[in-house]
């Protein structure tokens, strides 16, 4: 699959004063990830772990600190959060935001909302032409043409959601974004919506960003899952395989704390204090103080997030690689080859696929005459 | 310029009786390329004015009462991993596009301009010749010249849609795996891979070495034996291929007519057919028939054939390209990148049995040789595919599109066998697709030879409607291919 979006050691920092003292808030932490054409990725972690943070930095609407993004292999991360208006990338990353009531102009009808992204952002120009968009997009997120020329309080918090949804997805994005796109709705309304994001997955030929606390969620929707503690991300693997086999402290910490889960209480974080984004001792796992696990070295050494298996990568010191893993790691040492996370991923599987043909050939069983003694003399 | 003959043999044909001079023919050639080339992004460099100046030599020289050549003032068009003098060769990668031009020729390229031929420029392929759709991040896909939504097969795409198209009637391209051959499928030409060692692959940029052949693409059988005749020959002065195998030369041309009389055909059966679709499977067994096949043969342990091509091609093309790997891997074809870095770090071993495998499976087809002269499978397991797609499904399974295209070519080069390709249309067909004519070792005759007999039945042929450009297709559907 391509890849779409590529982020390299993706870093925001803000300055914070403590007690007069100029501090920095390390919201993002050198984040390493990608998302393929076609994919959708979940975001889960605590509040204040850097999600919404990370979402503003891909959406260029927050200047990154340090790091590198790319998309369809273009380095974006360095378009001024505040030149994004005119960007011609902003119609390729969409965005749907937390809460309806406060993403639409109260002065605009649904239609004028949707089709105001029409205009800002596409080529598409004529009444007719914009309105048949319009209805278009309407039509696949599930709101009746003749709510279209309602105002926002004249329309449920559902059907806000679906203006919200429709104006995003009317200028065909390759990345729709949605930061907890159902947190403020009511409980009911917030199945229907999922639902909805479900179909609209399988018709659109687009990728998505899932920003959830809701494991649950998550694990409907997502392909793909990444785990995110204090800025960084822990963990990171096929949704299935992630809720089924938890492999790092803090995703079993959150696996076992669901309710009705089969998790183990022995999972569960312990008591001691987080620890503070400001000014993190870099040698120290975060997870260090909550972790059932924990011990001396954690306290000494960062864990890096590394590939434990296919499509696999955690950040702990107690889950080891496979051999395949270790295999690779040590043949890009050997060849001074650094690649990053992303192709990192992407080599196991195509180190895989070499073995998987090494297997067949070794599956033939050769007679010995095929297969000559050394010849030493000329 | 419709008046123009389109084929090579009518062009060279109609220059030597004086009909045409080599102008007027480079002249409508360099308009068809401008007016088509934007749409197939066959072209990534046109040189107007080398045409131009080969095309005025011819006829000052005819002018002058030299006598004709082979291939007189037919236009020509080379994969971009051949070098043109004066020109950098970018194997389609960005990686190379820094590279100081090359001085000379390549080996082949000097040989089509000593035989009259006009070169009208540089083709797409897929990066490093990794890939089978010339869907090329950096250079852009080529699309194939019948559903402009399709790829044109790889890696020598530029090839198969310039012919298909009826920009040239002859390309030179590369084949390690399939690249000749899978392009010569989808887009609907002929093609030839010539023996492993046949032809001098020096001046072109190498992939795998112990695999890699170059050869024609063409209009019709009889082109592609034309262009085939034209290239033989050992390395030439200076020549640097330690494995050209330095044979005379062997004419193919006359013989053709011969067709098929006194040989014994066989269709491949077993792993050909289960890894082709019912088109393609169709398409070979209606090349079987018409040539009179006397059965189905089935070939041992072709999977494992396979898988060893795969894992050589990988492990030398991720040698040659380590450093690189290393020092700038922004400027790799992302699709290929990481199966060469793998193909680098593989352990030893694996390619060590994948070498033992091949002389094994060299052995063992080769004593199927003594009792059948052709063998014939489908080119490949579909018609064209869409740019971007993802996956293909084949009996049911779904395979990863890019590199499964090569699954029926793969076992076939990896042994160095010659295999021409001929283009079939069937029955309600909106898109061609190619059939392998297999041959034993040095017998490009005998491969040639099925070609022309199978074009001249009416079965195989460039289209017989056109392209959806209207470009007027070879006059290759009467009953006298020539
Ligand atoms: N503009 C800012 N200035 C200073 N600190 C900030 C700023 N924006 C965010 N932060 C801090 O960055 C960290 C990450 O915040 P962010 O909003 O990204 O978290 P989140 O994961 O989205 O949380 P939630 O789940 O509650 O939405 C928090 O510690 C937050 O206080
Ligand atoms: S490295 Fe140590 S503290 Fe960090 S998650 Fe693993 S066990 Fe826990
Ligand atoms: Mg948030």
């Amino acid at each position: 699959m391509s890849q779409l979006l590529e982020a390299i050691d993706v870093v925001k920092c803000f300055p914070v004063r403590i007690k007069g003292k100029k501090k920095l808030l390390h919201a993002v932490d050198g984040l390493n990830f990608h998302i393929d054409a076609g994919e959708t990725v979940g975001l889960v972690g605590e509040s204040g772990c850097g999600k919404s943070t990370l979402v503003r930095l891909l959406t260029r609407t927050l200047d990154i600190t340090d790091g590198h993004v790319r998309f369809r292999g273009q380095g974006i991360g360095l378009i001024a959060a505040r030149a994004m208006a005119d960007h011609p990338l902003r119609r390729e990353i969409q965005m749907v935001f937390q809460d309806p009531t406060d993403s639409l102009n109260p002065r605009y009808t649904a239609r004028q909302a949707i089709a105001e992204a029409v205009h800002l952002l596409t080529d598409t120009r004529g009444a007719a032409a914009i309105d048949s968009a319009v209805e278009e997009a309407a039509a696949h997120v599930g709101l009746p043409p003749e709510l279209l020329d309602r105002y926002p309080h004249q329309l449920s918090g559902g059907q806000k959601a679906r203006v919200g949804i429709a104006r995003a997805i009317v200028v065909k994005p390759r990345l729709l974004v949605l930061d907890e796109p159902t947190a403020a709705l009511d409980v009911s309304v917030q199945a229907v919506i999922l639902q909805l994001l479900d179909r609209l997955k399988r018709e659109m030929n687009m990728s998505f960003l899932f920003v959830s606390h809701d494991l649950n969620v998550v694990r409907l929707l997502c392909d793909r899952v990444m785990v995110m503690y204090l800025g960084q991300i822990v963990e990171s693997g096929p949704a299935r395989e992630v809720f089924e086999r938890p492999l790092h402290p803090y995703t079993r910490a959150l696996i076992a704390s669901l309710p009705g889960g089969h998790g183990n209480d022995s999972d569960l974080l312990v008591g001691g204090d987080p620890q503070s984004p400001i000014d993190p001792d870099a040698h120290r796992c975060r997870l260090f103080g909550r972790c059932p696990r924990g011990v001396e070295r954690c306290q000494t050494q960062a864990p890096p997030l590394r590939e434990i298996s296919r499509g696999r990568a955690a950040a702990c010191h107690f889950v080891a690689p496979t051999q395949r893993e270790v295999f690779v790691d040590a043949a890009l040492a050997v060849h001074k080859v650094h690649v990053t996370p992303a192709r990192r991923a992407a080599l196991t599987t195509e180190f895989d696929r070499l073995a998987d043909m090494a297997r067949q050939v070794q599956s033939v069983r050769l007679p010995d005459d095929d297969a000559p003694a050394p010849q030493y003399r000329p | 310029m419709s008046d123009f003959p389109t084929t090579a043999t009518a062009i060279a044909a109609a220059f030597a009786r004086g009909e045409v001079s080599a102008r007027e023919i480079a002249t409508a050639t360099l308009e068809r390329i401008a007016a088509h080339n934007p749409s197939l992004n066959a072209y990534t460099a046109i040189t107007a004015e080398r045409a131009l100046s080969e095309a005025d030599a011819l006829d000052a020289a005819r002018a002058r009462g030299e006598p004709s050549k082979p291939l007189a003032a037919v236009p020509f068009a080379v994969k971009n991993l051949f070098d043109i003098a004066g020109m950098t060769t970018l194997a389609g990668a960005r990686l190379l596009a820094g590279n100081p031009p090359a001085a000379a020729d390549a080996a082949l390229v000097q040989r089509m301009h000593s035989a009259g031929g006009l070169l009208t420029g540089a083709l797409n392929m897929d990066a490093l010749a990794y890939g089978f759709t010339t869907e090329n991040t950096h250079y852009g896909a080529t699309r194939n010249p019948h559903d402009l939504t399709r790829t044109a097969g790889g890696s020598s795409g530029g090839c198969g849609a310039a012919v298909a198209a009826g920009l040239v009637p002859i390309a030179l391209g590369s084949d390690t795996n399939g690249s000749i051959r899978v392009p010569a499928s989808l887009c609907g030409v002929f093609g030839l891979k010539p023996t492993y060692g046949r032809l001098p692959r020096s001046g072109s940029f190498p992939f795998v070495h112990g695999l890699d052949h170059l050869g024609p693409l063409a209009a019709s059988a009889a082109d592609l034996a034309l262009a085939y005749d034209a290239l033989q020959g050992p390395n030439g002065e200076g020549g640097r291929d330690p494995a050209c195998a330095q044979r005379a030369i062997e004419t193919t041309t006359d013989s053709l007519v011969r067709g098929l009389e006194g040989l014994r055909v066989a269709r491949l059966a077993g792993y050909f057919d289960d890894q082709a679709s019912a088109t393609a499977r169709t398409a070979s067994e209606r090349a079987a028939q018409t040539l009179g096949s006397l059965g189905d043969i089935v070939l041992p342990e072709v999977a494992a054939a396979r898988a060893a091509a795969f894992v050589i091609t990988a492990a030398e093309g991720g040698a040659l390209h380590l450093q690189a790997l290393r020092e700038r891997p922004d400027d790799f074809e992302p699709l290929s990148r990481e199966r060469l870095l793998a193909g680098a770090l593989m352990p030893a071993l694996w390619v060590e049995q994948a070498q033992k495998l091949r002389t094994w499976f060299r052995r063992r087809v080769l004593e199927v040789f003594r009792d059948v002269d052709l063998l014939i499978a489908p080119a490949t397991p579909v018609t064209a595919t869409l740019l971007g797609q993802e996956t293909m499904v084949i009996n049911g399974r779904s395979l990863r599109t890019r590199p499964s295209m090569g699954l029926l070519t793969q076992p076939i080069s990896f042994i160095g066998l010659p295999v021409a390709v001929a283009p079939l249309w069937l029955e309600g067909a909106t898109l061609p697709i190619g059939v392998q004519l297999i041959a034993a070792p040095w017998r490009e005759d005998i491969c040639l030879r099925a070609a022309w007999a199978l074009q001249a039945a009416g079965v195989a042929g460039v289209s017989p409607k056109g392209t959806s450009f209207g470009v007027s297709p070879a006059p290759t559907f009467d009953n006298d291919p020539r």
